[in-house]
């Protein structure tokens, strides 16, 4: 509700014996809702009837209703004047109007009796306290005061960045006409000329970290029992819905699991892990906390957990046989291995009753039932536009993770793309003499 | 490399790093405050659950309480209030009127052997005790989104966003002394029943 003098958002004033009413922080008056008006006013009948039988003056500026915008009629009473909306029949009443209504319509007494002035001191104390009381709410639109630094800032960035530009192109200009290649582009060239360029994609990526950082530092944890749709984040303790599953390498039951097999491929210097097979449990299991249980439908999870069981071939090139039974159990063939792949399996698995920490959306359940229980007709799973993640870590290890990985990429990136375009120039481009 | 492009190389990193640095606190911001208003509507929607139950309490509790006239009014008009409520302030105050005038339906039902014995009572009860702790639950969650919203908002550098695009600190839900005041003063009033 907005003052219709100075729009300034009215604040909640107690009185001593009875509701508490909206005031103006700066005085210019107070706001009565229908059911009110007859506990302050001694003799609300006449005054009403008196209201009633007086009409607006013409060419009197409408004010706007403080609640519902629409514009209040000016009623004169006595030497004061009055404003009423007609819409939501609320009053609205100058400083010093209150005591000038009781005056000429006093009777035997108002239910609740309020000194003005000493409540408009009590109103403005408050309003001083406040830091928000004369602010306009929660978050101005730009183009309010403020947009005009917005602007400055703005043009102040686009003349760095086009001084930037300037200089790195009078530089390339100042160099490159008289460079000389010293030697003919190699195998090394074009991995730095990769690097020029995956620098600049390094710091672009570094970006999307951070946001995905700040993401889940602005999402409160919130309480099972009080999920809605939408965006959530829950920790609780991982448990088993349909029954435990059995961790692939190391059959440890558990209610989630995810491994990866890799082999060494290539040779000499040109040798590389590559990825040859992977998997991610995808039953459905719950998460529970002190106030109810969710379902998780782990389908597109991101899934960042410590590894708990990794397996190498040793130097005879074998893995062990409980390795070699989980790569049969996940269809990856051995028959074709030699002494010369390597392969090193890992797992990661949550056990029941691990505690877990899950960023996803909540929807609604077709299969669940209607219920009281609003965490019971409601799942979370992936959505399109939203991140979905499932941890064993804390939430301070995932933001710090991501806090650095964040550093690494927007430091990194450029770090690289410079270094590499300095070798560049220096190995293969030289200025003549 | 001279000099020169060096420079220019890294002044074009630094101010794409500030500009997209910048933009990422002000998105940061606007998602702060609509977790607000996203935070008191999903505790609205769960006000309006218990609200629809409250018309088939009264009437379950007319038939056995005839004589708390008074106490059944007050519910009804409290719940009317909430319903007329226009912004966040009004409904907050005529909720905190519901919550006390419940609570004082529900102490002086204790009275009542023959209510408190009546099945649908009983349902209708457990679900309002439902819908309560999720409110509570709701509204700690609703303070915990202010609390994120009011320290990026004081945070350095943020603040200093906060500040150019008018972004004020958010006021917590909190009980009103009033609120306090009746539920001692229920269980104080309470006529003994024999």
């Amino acid at each position: 509700m907005k003052c219709p003098q100075c729009q300034a958002k009215l604040i909640e004033v107690p009185t001593m014996e009875g509701p508490q009413l909206d005031v103006c922080p700066n005085a210019h008056g107070l706001w009565l809702d229908p059911a009110e008006i007859n506990l302050f006013v001694e003799d609300y009948r006449s005054l009403t009837a008196e209201v009633g039988q007086s009409a607006t003056p013409t060419g009197s500026p409408l004010a706007p209703c403080p609640r519902c915008a629409r514009p209040m009629e000016h009623h004169p009473v006595g030497d004061t004047t009055v404003m009423l909306c007609a819409a939501c029949h609320g009053w609205w009443l100058a400083q010093g109007t209150l005591t000038q209504l009781n005056c000429r319509h006093s009777g035997v007494g108002a239910p609740i009796q309020l000194d003005e002035p000493a409540f408009y001191s009590r109103a403005s104390r408050k309003a001083a306290a406040s830091p928000q009381a004369a602010a306009p709410g929660l978050g101005r639109r730009p183009g309010d005061a403020g947009s005009a630094g917005i602007w400055v800032w703005a043009l102040i960035g686009v003349m760095a960045f086009m001084i930037g530009g300037i200089l790195l192109w009078s530089g390339i200009r100042q160099y490159l006409p008289g460079a000389q290649w010293v030697r003919r582009p190699d195998d090394m060239f074009f991995y730095q000329v990769g690097g020029v360029v995956g620098g600049v994609g390094l710091f672009g990526y570094g970006f999307v970290l951070n946001r995905k950082k700040r993401l889940i530092e602005s999402i409160p944890t919130s309480p099972i029992r009080a999920l809605a749709v939408g965006l959530v984040k829950v920790a609780g303790a991982a448990q088993p819905i349909e029954g435990l599953l059995e961790a692939p390498f190391s059959r440890t039951p558990c209610v989630l699991y995810s491994c990866h097999v890799e082999e060494r491929q290539g040779s000499g210097k040109h040798q590389r892990w590559v990825t040859t097979a992977k998997g991610v449990s995808e039953q459905p299991f719950s998460i529970q906390d002190q106030t109810g249980a969710v379902m998780v439908v782990p389908f597109d999870a991101e899934l960042v957990m410590r590894v708990d069981r990794s397996y190498r071939t040793n130097w005879l090139g074998s893995l062990p046989a409980n390795a070699e039974a989980g790569l049969t159990r996940l269809g990856v063939s051995t028959s074709s291995w030699s002494l010369n792949n390597p392969m090193r399996c890992s797992e990661s698995y949550i056990l029941p009753g691990e505690v877990i920490y899950v960023l996803g959306t909540a929807q609604d359940n077709p299969l669940g039932h209607a219920s009281f229980d609003n965490a019971t007709r409601l799942y979370l799973g992936s959505s399109r536009d939203e991140p979905f993640i499932i941890s064993d870590r804390s939430e301070q290890e995932l933001l710090s993770q991501l806090g650095w990985k964040t550093k690494a990429t927007l430091y990194g990136g450029p770090a690289l793309t410079v270094a590499c375009w300095y070798a560049i120039l220096k190995f293969y481009l030289v200025t003549g003499p | 490399m001279n000099a020169t492009m060096l420079v220019g190389l890294l002044l074009l990193f630094a101010v794409i790093g500030l500009i997209g640095y910048v933009i990422g606190l002000y998105n940061t911001l606007v998602r702060l405050a609509n977790n607000i208003r996203k935070a008191w509507s999903n505790i609205d929607v769960v006000l309006k659950q218990r609200h629809h139950e409250l018309p088939k309490l009264v009437e379950v509790c007319n038939s056995y309480m005839a004589h708390e006239r008074d106490t059944l009014e007050a519910v009804t008009k409290a719940r009317m209030a909430y319903d007329r409520g226009a912004s966040i302030d009004d409904k907050a105050k005529a909720e905190n009127q519901l919550a006390g005038a419940l609570g004082r339906l529900l102490a002086v039902a204790e009275g009542y052997p023959d209510l408190k014995a009546n099945q649908e009572f009983l349902h209708i009860q457990q679900r309002i005790s439902v819908l309560e702790s999720t409110i509570a639950d709701r509204r700690e969650f609703f303070n915990e989104s202010v609390n994120l919203y009011n320290i990026k908002v004081a945070q350095c550098p943020s603040v200093l966003i906060a500040n150019q695009f008018g972004y004020t600190p958010h006021a917590l839900l909190e009980v009103l002394k009033t609120e306090r005041e009746h539920v001692q003063l229920a269980f104080a009033n309470r006529p003994s029943r024999t």
